[in-house]
């Protein structure tokens, strides 16, 4: 605004209903990010109010709100297992709980089994799993998770979407996840909110009202083809 | 056959050819004496070498507290404060090519030619590379480590213990292999240089004497002492920075510059 700098975001104002998986799509740099991080209580808005069950989110509250980050988050120093357990661990003290818990997250990411290896000895995929069974691990209601999957080969990353919303089905959590992936998008939410260029506004939102549970022949339909298309031409609107 | 095989092959066949050229007389003992005359002069004064050894070990120490303490520490002050790396890095950075080995004769001046002189030299010509390692570790720590962590609610202090710390330790390691190695160096090369005891006086001390297998039988500890260091080193860190060692192969940066 003063001196040559561009606000990231303007004007944003949505609420995401609970219990629902919400994605934020938009092109590279409108700010998805930022928003998320304030979400999460990672960084301070310079205007506005975020409230997030009722009360605002002035520093991050794991008991709230887990964030699930990119692979490049998980400690290399620990094994997968440790790293699910590290949330808990910044608080309470009793080990074995803390074990059986971290035990219990990593079975239904799929990963039994694999709770003594370290992250370098992981696939990116798996990599990923444990980076969500982090974020679940103290039952947040709130789950936010920031281009999770952008690091993956195709294949894995449908795989892990497809994963993703098994898990989601089970737990009844609230979801906001960012992408750019247009496919990905319709393919995991119940709404899709679709951001500009920068400034970051949101000029869409988008009801998917495909059948849960969701599977991969829905993408080959009208329907699927269709809500793509809308969200596409409305990026490609606000960046001409 | 495999490469350990190799490399066995090669330094048993060195230690042969060690004993083995001066014999037949292809060169003179003056150049090279055979090995057995080497570890028999070592044998036989062994009280002088060994006295030697714990004063050079001595300085090592003592220059390695310098060189690593400080080094390690500078390194993470200035590479963890962007305003304290603005200032001083570029200085440092353009000192980085100055011989500090001109220096040495100040150091003698200031501090006598005993013990003092070389741990002091050899602190400071150790001091500067770790800490510019150290300082170029400290910043490619993923900062996704810290968000994470706070995400996670984890506090300042936790922070520092759980992720800084941990995260920290490959380039600590790589600090104390680099700076254990040019301690060594700037012992013996200060010993050589001007002094009254230590492995590199006995070298130069004898070849002014032209006796050859004397010299020998101190560059062969000088030798020892370096792999021992570079191994122990590379054991420790082994043991404690599991992450990096099973996944890929350690550099041997410290170790090309020692042997």
């Amino acid at each position: 605004m003063y001196g040559g700098t561009v606000p990231a975001l303007e004007n944003i104002s949505f609420n995401v209903p609970a219990g629902r998986f919400t994605v934020i799509v938009g092109p590279s740099g409108c700010g998805k990010t930022s928003l998320l991080m304030m979400l999460a209580g990672l960084r301070a808005q310079t205007q506005g109010t975020i409230q997030c069950l009722g009360r605002p989110i002035p520093q991050p509250d794991p008991l709230r709100v887990g964030v699930i980050f990119q692979e490049a988050s998980l400690y290399p120093w620990l094994t997968a297992l440790e790293n699910i357990e590290f949330p808990l661990s910044l608080r309470g003290t009793e080990k074995k709980e803390h074990r059986r818990r971290a035990q219990a997250m990593l079975e239904l990411v799929g990963l039994s089994g694999f709770g003594e290896r370290y992250p370098h000895e992981l696939s990116g995929g798996m990599k990923q799993r444990v980076s969500i069974a982090r974020g679940l691990v103290q039952d947040p209601p709130v789950l936010l998770m920031d281009e999770p999957f952008a690091a993956l080969d195709e294949q894995t990353r449908m795989t892990m979407g497809h994963e993703l919303l098994r898990i989601w089905s089970t737990t009844s959590k609230t979801v906001v996840f960012i992408t750019h992936s247009l496919t990905e998008a319709v393919y995991l939410a119940d709404e899709v909110l679709v951001m500009s260029a920068r400034p970051g506004r949101i000029i869409d939102r988008i009801h998917v009202d495909l059948p849960r549970p969701r599977s991969y022949d829905m993408m080959a339909t009208d329907v699927f083809g269709r809500l793509r298309d809308r969200i596409w031409q409305q990026i490609r609107k606000s960046d001409a | 056959m495999k490469p350990v095989t190799v490399r066995r092959l090669i330094l048993i066949s060195m230690v042969i050819l060690w004993e083995w050229i001066p014999r037949t007389g292809l060169l003179p003992e003056l150049f090279l004496p055979s090995l057995s005359s080497t570890l028999a002069v070592l044998w036989k004064d062994g009280a002088i070498y060994a006295h030697a050894l714990w004063v050079t070990l001595y300085e090592v120490a003592l220059a390695m507290v310098i060189a690593c303490g400080g080094g390690i520490l500078a390194g993470a002050a200035v590479g963890g404060l962007a305003r304290l790396r603005i200032l001083l890095l570029p200085v440092v950075s353009s000192l980085y090519a100055v011989p500090i080995v001109i220096l040495y004769p100040v150091f003698t001046a200031w501090f006598g030619v005993g013990s003092e002189s070389k741990i002091a030299f050899a602190g400071i010509y150790a001091f500067f590379p770790v800490m510019l390692s150290t300082a170029a570790g400290i910043q490619t720590i993923d900062p996704q480590f810290l968000l994470a962590a706070r995400s996670m609610g984890a506090t300042l202090p936790q922070q520092i213990a759980r992720v800084i710390i941990p995260a920290s330790l490959p380039t600590i390691f790589a600090g104390l292999r680099l700076g254990g190695a040019l301690a060594i160096i700037g012992v013996v090369v200060s010993e050589m240089l001007t002094a009254a005891a230590g492995i590199g006086y006995l070298v130069t001390l004898n070849r002014t004497i032209l006796d050859s297998p004397r010299v020998f039988a101190a560059i062969l500890l000088i030798l020892l002492l370096s792999i021992a260091y570079y191994l122990l080193s590379r054991a420790v860190e082994r043991r404690f920075v599991v992450w990096q060692s099973a996944g890929k192969p350690l550099q041997p940066a410290a170790a090309q510059s020692t042997v």
